[in-house]
């Protein structure tokens, strides 16, 4: 499951920042991805949000450390 | 320029929040490629405010561009609008804006009155906030020339159901009540961008996020932003000229239900007794308020004259008569043969121009001949069609009518002297009247959580970003070779919480400083000078001779890069990226603040 939501993840990434190069891993954090700001991350949120049809909630942006945790969470308010 | 093209094309039809932001990033791109295009007109423009608006400065300059602005785009550091706006040296007047963007949210009321207020006592406390943020806006347009574009307030969640319509101490109906006194007193330089209005077009549930204020102090939800966004473009590119002038309609299926020529003048429907009768007159009672404020009105149909006059003539369902339009065009040529006489006649360039047709070919034929006319994109629906002509925002008004100079002159002469004294108050008067107070001590270990939080997220105001874990904070908080403190400082509006800390270390005679950061919160209170005085206490009775530390650059901490030198630091010699400084104690001499230091309650 976390594949799939890492593979659908990487098709919100690649769109938001307009780059088809991009690659997603588990480990990868903000600071690998170029563009990926605190502003970019309210708003990759809410493309998330759209994507997954998932609502995230408070402390759930803050805490995020890397891609693979941004997956755990989506799966987790995906249940 | 097929770049620009295309990048402002799509961004004229997008509506959606997020491909917005999207194409915003392409034309920050090309900007720094190309430069604006050569006929937009440049524009010095300053966003200010109490929330993150980092997410909004892109799509605010492609929505100038939108309308023909290639902005210079200045954004003052988060949450100091009021002493930025105050302190004549600032950031943001040393940068001259043509036109200051103010955007605050119920967040920024400085002052609100008791649950139990009595209408008479809200009605001061109300006084009290909006002349405390016109003389601010006063202020800085003496001091700078700028206009100011300043938005009411959304309304918040109350805990008094419906009956809070009827308590003027509800925090709400408090919010409506400054909202009003804006309106009516907002000088003529200060230009209402009415997010009241805007959040209820759209529903407040929908236009404020909690979860995102919270999170990241979005003053409005990523969704809507384009809305804000938009708005302040219009206000902004209306104060620059660059509204609408004339809206051109088709007559058959837009003015009226039918073809004239058809089915004649008791074939057509218009006015009371059908739905699609009363939508089309709806409609000419809009156009007629947009004539009555100063839109010129042009016909341009596909019809002979007479038959086209008639049924604005006779009809007894129309709004309309034939003398409401400056020009009247019917025949049987292309319809951007039309809007060319038009425009040559009213002596107007076709970018002065809307065109609203219901025919989706006529409006392809426009689009292609003339692309500087502004095509509304329509359904065939009567009824859809004054929202798409106010959705578009093409018809702002700018004008300061001879009504609204006559407020202002009013509203000069009668010298509120609040406003007044406000306007002319100096940074030093501001700070004082917070009456700031501080709680300084070493770290606390109920503090160490907060702290740690401060060292790893403040961006700003930090001199040297060394990020650190919470056991390496509660380690060196034990060390007695380390000299920490920490700031919680209040003042009459309430209390901030624990703000600044600052942690160096013993290195023979000399307080070497690692790291000194403080919340964007309160940036510009005098905070850091309070600080270092108390370090400079701290290292004496150690015995210490100076304080030393480093400047190490970041893309967010520009702000301090001069401070050590503002607070009366030698530079030295230095070998890593940065600057050093030194400041040898003999030789400190205090700066002023207005920040009381209190002993803590215990």
């Amino acid at each position: 499951m976390i594949d799939g939501i890492l593979s659908r993840l990487n098709r919100v990434f690649r769109d938001f920042f307009d780059d088809d190069e991009l690659t997603l891993t588990p480990g990868m954090t903000a600071a690998e991805v170029e563009g990926w700001d605190s502003v970019a991350t309210v708003e990759l949120m809410i493309a998330v949000e759209r994507e997954f049809g998932i609502r995230l909630r408070t402390g759930d942006i803050a805490s995020l450390e890397n891609v693979g945790q941004l997956c755990e969470r989506i799966r987790g308010r995906m249940t | 320029m097929t770049g620009w093209t295309e990048v402002l094309h799509q961004a004229r039809r997008c509506t959606d929040a997020l491909a917005y932001s999207a194409l915003a990033r392409r034309a920050e791109k090309l900007l720094v490629a190309e430069g604006a295009p050569a006929t937009h007109q440049p524009l010095k423009l300053a966003l200010l405010g109490g929330a993150t608006l980092e997410t909004l400065q892109r799509p605010l300059v492609l929505a100038l561009m939108e309308r023909g602005l290639a902005p210079d785009l200045f954004v003052a550091p988060y949450g100091v609008f009021d002493a930025e706006m105050i302190d004549p040296r600032s950031a943001t007047a040393s940068f001259g804006p043509e036109i200051a963007v103010l955007l605050l949210t119920p967040a920024n009321i400085p002052a609100w009155p008791s649950p139990e207020a009595t209408l008479a006592e809200a009605q001061n406390t109300a006084e009290e906030v909006v002349d405390h943020l016109l003389g601010v806006c006063l202020g800085f347009h003496r001091r700078t020339g700028a206009e100011i574009v300043l938005n009411n307030f959304h309304g918040r969640p109350t805990a008094n159901g419906n009956l809070a319509a009827k308590l003027p101490g509800d925090p709400n109906n408090f919010i409506q009540r400054v909202n009003l006194m804006l309106g009516d007193r907002a000088p003529d330089f200060v230009h209402l961008n009415d997010v009241a209005g805007l959040s209820a077009q759209h529903g407040l549930s929908r236009w404020f996020d909690p979860r995102l204020w919270f999170e990241a102090k979005q003053p409005v939800s990523p969704e809507l932003a384009l809305e804000l966004v938009r708005n302040v473009a219009a206000i902004v590119g209306a104060l620059r000229g660059r509204s609408k002038k004339v809206l051109a309609v088709d007559l058959d299926n837009t003015l009226w239900g039918g073809v004239i020529a058809e089915e004649g003048l008791h074939g057509i429907e218009l006015g009371e007794g059908t739905a699609v009768g009363e939508a089309h007159a709806a409609l000419q009672r809009y156009l007629l308020e947009l004539k009555n404020r100063g839109v010129l009105l042009a016909a341009c149909s596909k019809n002979e004259e007479p038959d086209a006059l008639l049924p604005l003539q006779q009809h007894e369902g129309t709004v309309l008569t034939p003398r409401d339009f400056v020009a009247f065009h019917a025949g049987w040529g292309p319809k951007s043969d039309s809007l060319a006489r038009i425009a040559a006649e009213l002596g107007l360039g076709l970018d002065a121009f809307v065109f609203l047709d219901d025919n989706p070919a006529e409006r392809e034929e426009v689009r292609r001949a003339l692309p500087e006319v502004t095509v509304l994109e329509v359904s065939d629906d009567p009824s859809d069609y004054v929202h798409a002509i106010e959705a578009g925002r093409h018809f702002e008004p700018a004008v300061v009518t001879t009504e609204d100079r006559r407020r202002s002159d009013l509203y000069a002469s009668r010298c509120r002297e609040r406003v007044l004294a406000e306007a002319s108050r100096d940074l030093s008067e501001f700070l004082a009247s917070l009456e700031m107070r501080a709680v300084v001590k070493p770290f606390a270990e109920a503090d160490l959580d907060r702290i740690t939080q401060l060292v790893n997220k403040t961006n700003q105001f930090n001199l040297t970003t060394r990020r650190m874990s919470r056991s390496e904070v509660e380690q060196l908080a034990r060390d007695p070779g380390w000299i920490h403190r920490s700031v919680r400082l209040s003042d009459r509006f309430g209390h901030h919480g624990l703000i600044a800390v600052v942690m160096g270390r013993v290195a023979e005679e000399t307080l070497v400083f690692e790291n000194w950061l403080m919340s964007c919160r309160v940036l510009k209170r005098g905070v850091e000078r309070l600080l270092l005085e108390v370090a400079v206490s701290a290292a004496r009775e150690r015995g210490l001779r100076a304080i030393a530390g480093c400047y190490v650059p970041t893309s967010k901490n520009r702000l301090v890069e001069g401070l050590y030198s503002e607070l009366g630091f030698e530079r030295v010699e230095h070998d890593q990226p940065g600057t050093a400084w030194k400041l040898e104690l003999d030789r400190f001499v205090p700066l002023p603040h207005f920040i009381e230091l209190e002993e803590e309650a215990v």
